[in-house]
């Protein structure tokens, strides 16, 4: 193989890490509390990666392969962070943390497609509700606001939410494989 | 442990709702059981993807949440969440490489856009009446996107984002194919376009017209034949044959078949032109102008009227809001402008007042107490970009006054409270509409109207009637809805903003937007007089 300049490999690194990284965030999202949790594992995790790039062999596709490398450094930096968190509530133990772990990795190719056919549901929805959990799930707000904002009790709002989300894992269980060809506008 | 109690603790996790027993039923549920493990991974994955939608959606929708409360430096949008991933190893990279990272390299994959991105916009009509097409808003600055539209009488102009501009005439039926092109099935038009929009392309039938240079006119009858006139520059027509014909200034062809013919003598008939669409369409608006002041004269003498304010013959040395209703308090109840600057109305004449610095606003005091109210006023909403928008705001928050305002997401609100601010949630009675707002609907006139009718005692709670545009809307949410509503006080009060509030580090509420008429009465109107007030007054 032609050895690379540095440079070649920092717009690599930099072209797998941002196209993988709201599947990875997602999946440190699945083992830690919160988002701001999982901003915190991100971050460090992004910096082993980076370090630890020279060891990144891909054996057949770059991208499948970058994501399964990553998910078992994110994976140990979840590990790490769990040890200084043992001592708060809800952080998941250990043996939780691998398996679902294993089981995020087993499933990527499932999710990969329930992410396409949640757009697909998206548009489905009533207007309103849909209006409802984008602003729920827009960045920086707090949900106890946006139940006020739509005049509901913090205990309604969850509930609808809830309900909304159940919703959405119906149909996204339904989407025909034509529905997801037409939101990606072709077949690729 | 059922599937739907597991399901319920992993959405209680999600929210960060859940108690430490129900924690300890989660984990024993992921640990031992496959499928709750599998249910638990979809729907935090759900969550996550929700959580990139919504950024995104929200970013380009240009709401800008909460930007003036503290919440929002706590955590910025998702986007910033990656790059600032991205720029931290960057910033450690640069140190290795003496350089940053691109702007490019940090960008993110696009995603698909809707299907239905507009294309279009009406920009002039005179007299247009459209057939309904319920997937598409047909009317005076409206955008649209790909959809065939057919014009059943009058004029219209459509301007496309390609920067071609066309003039329809009825009976027409047009279809908008993209920002660059469009199909004639029958009717008449002008296009004209600049150079910038040069390649515009007209279809009819089986013939391609490519505008090379400013503008021609083309007739397509029932028989799908069509005239085609060049006024100016050069279009290219391109039959069934697929060979192009050129046609310059002043020259004529009918399309027939998929071929071209030349033809010597004048095409028929009159093509409208954006002039023409504008002068009918400003006879139509002086009109209209002048039917909303008679019936406006008409109304100052409704003796059920508080006070109302016509917005009229405003200059920009004008402080005060005249109070023309006859009845009441006469001129005791003029409003004080301050701030709010003097700008067009619904039509070219009218005058309204812009609110959109802090400090505007019209001071009124209404003394007073109602068994009943109707609120109403024509409002031009730029932008909802506070939690909630001021329409008419009485000072504080005082013991029956009321508060009637748009939330950020685009609901009328009225609320009021028979105990003032004490203990709120218990108290307060708040009634959301229905979203009638967005971004897309920004710069348009509305008429909003209120109706309050008070607990009367004998069991009779009250009732709350938003209208939009004349119709009576839902609720799309409330509080203590079905508490009696107490009688209602005005006092102080400010139209556009609010004084004296109750919490005043995040209570920045000023209107963006404009009003142009306003007014209120001691009684319920009834759906048909609101539906009258907007047929009155609707521009």
């Amino acid at each position: 193989m032609e050895s690379e300049t540095a440079e070649q490999r920092y717009e690599q690194f930099v072209s797998l890490f941002t196209r993988n990284e709201p599947a990875l965030r997602s999946f440190v999202r699945s083992l830690v509390r919160s988002w701001d949790d999982a901003d915190e594992v991100m971050q460090n995790t992004g910096l082993v990666l980076w370090r630890k790039f020279s060891d990144f062999e891909p054996e057949t596709d770059p991208q499948t392969d970058f994501f399964r490398w990553a998910c078992v450094v994110a994976r140990f930096e979840v590990l790490a962070w769990r040890r200084d968190k043992a001592r708060d509530r809800h952080v998941f133990d250990e043996d939780i943390v691998n398996l679902l772990a294993e089981e995020v990795s087993r499933e990527q190719d499932a999710l990969e497609r329930e992410r396409k056919a949640l757009e697909v549901c998206l548009r489905k929805l009533p207007e309103k509700q849909r209006r409802i959990v984008m602003a729920a799930y827009e960045p920086g707000v707090r949900l106890n606001q946006v139940a006020e904002e739509l005049g509901k009790t913090a205990t309604a709002f969850y509930k609808m939410l809830n309900r909304t989300r159940r919703t959405l894992m119906e149909c996204i269980g339904s989407v025909s494989e034509a529905e997801l060809g037409r939101s990606e506008g072709g077949t690729g | 442990m059922t599937h739907e109690t597991f399901t319920a603790l992993a959405q209680d996790w999600i929210n960060g709702q859940i108690d430490d027993a129900g924690f300890e039923t989660l984990q024993g549920g992921i640990r031992e059981n496959d499928a709750f493990r599998k249910e638990f991974v979809r729907l935090t994955h759900l969550d996550s993807a929700l959580r990139d939608i919504g950024a995104v959606e929200n970013v380009e929708a240009e709401v800008i949440p909460f930007s003036q409360t503290a919440e929002a430096s706590r955590s910025r949008t998702r986007v910033w969440a990656i790059a600032a991933t991205v720029m931290l190893i960057a910033a450690c990279l640069w140190i290795v490489f003496g350089r940053m990272a691109s702007e490019a390299e940090l960008s993110f994959v696009s995603r698909d856009s809707e299907a239905a991105e507009p294309i279009a916009v009406i920009t002039g009509e005179a007299g247009a009446v459209w057939k309904k097409n319920p997937h598409v808003r047909l009317e005076e600055g409206a955008a649209i996107g790909p959809s065939t539209l057919i014009l059943q009488e009058g004029l219209a102009q459509i301007d496309f984002f390609g920067g071609a501009s066309i003039s329809l005439s009825a009976p027409a039926t047009f279809e908008l194919v993209s920002s660059e092109s469009a199909v004639l099935h029958r009717g008449r038009l002008k296009a004209d376009v600049p150079p910038a929009a040069r390649g515009f392309e007209i279809r009819t039938g089986d013939v391609v017209l490519e505008d090379l240079g400013t503008s021609f006119g083309v007739a397509v009858s029932e028989d799908q034949s069509a005239d085609l006139i060049v006024f100016d520059g050069e279009v290219k027509a391109t039959g069934r044959d697929g060979k192009p014909m050129l046609l310059t200034d002043g020259q004529a062809a009918q399309l027939r078949n998929g071929e071209t013919i030349r033809k010597t003598e004048p095409v028929e008939g009159e093509f409208p032109t954006i002039s023409k669409v504008f002068a009918d369409a400003g006879d139509r608006e002086g009109s209209l102008y002048s039917s909303w002041k008679e019936a406006s004269l008409e109304l100052r003498r409704d003796p059920r009227l508080i006070a109302y304010y016509d917005f009229e013959n405003l200059t920009l040395e004008s402080r005060r809001l005249r109070n023309r209703a006859s009845a009441g308090g006469g001129s005791d109840l003029d409003g004080g402008i301050v701030g709010a600057r003097v700008t067009d109305g619904r039509w070219a004449g009218k005058t309204a007042l812009d609110f959109r610095r802090e400090g505007d606003r019209v001071r009124f005091q209404i003394p007073g107490e109602f068994d009943a109210l109707t609120i109403f006023a024509w409002v031009r909403i730029d932008a909802l970009d506070r939690r909630l928008n001021s329409l008419f705001l009485t000072d504080y928050y005082d013991e029956n006054e009321f508060h009637w305002q748009i939330s950020r997401l685009g609901a009328l609100h009225f609320a009021t409270s028979p105990m003032g601010v004490e203990d709120l949630p218990k108290n307060n009675r708040r009634f959301y509409s229905d979203f009638f707002w967005n971004p897309k609907l920004s710069g348009r006139w509305f008429l909003l109207a209120t109706t309050v009718k008070t607990a009367a005692g004998d069991g009779y709670t009250g009732e709350v009637i938003h209208y939009i545009n004349g119709r009576a809307v839902g609720f799309s949410g409330g509080t203590n809805m079905s508490k009696p509503i107490p009688r209602l006080r005005i006092g102080k009060a400010d139209l556009g903003n609010w004084s004296d509030p109750i919490w005043p580090e995040v209570a920045m509420r000023t209107l963006n937007g404009g009003i142009d008429e306003f007014g209120l009465f001691r009684e319920a109107l009834s759906a048909e007089e609101i539906q009258t007030l907007y047929d009155q007054g609707k521009p």
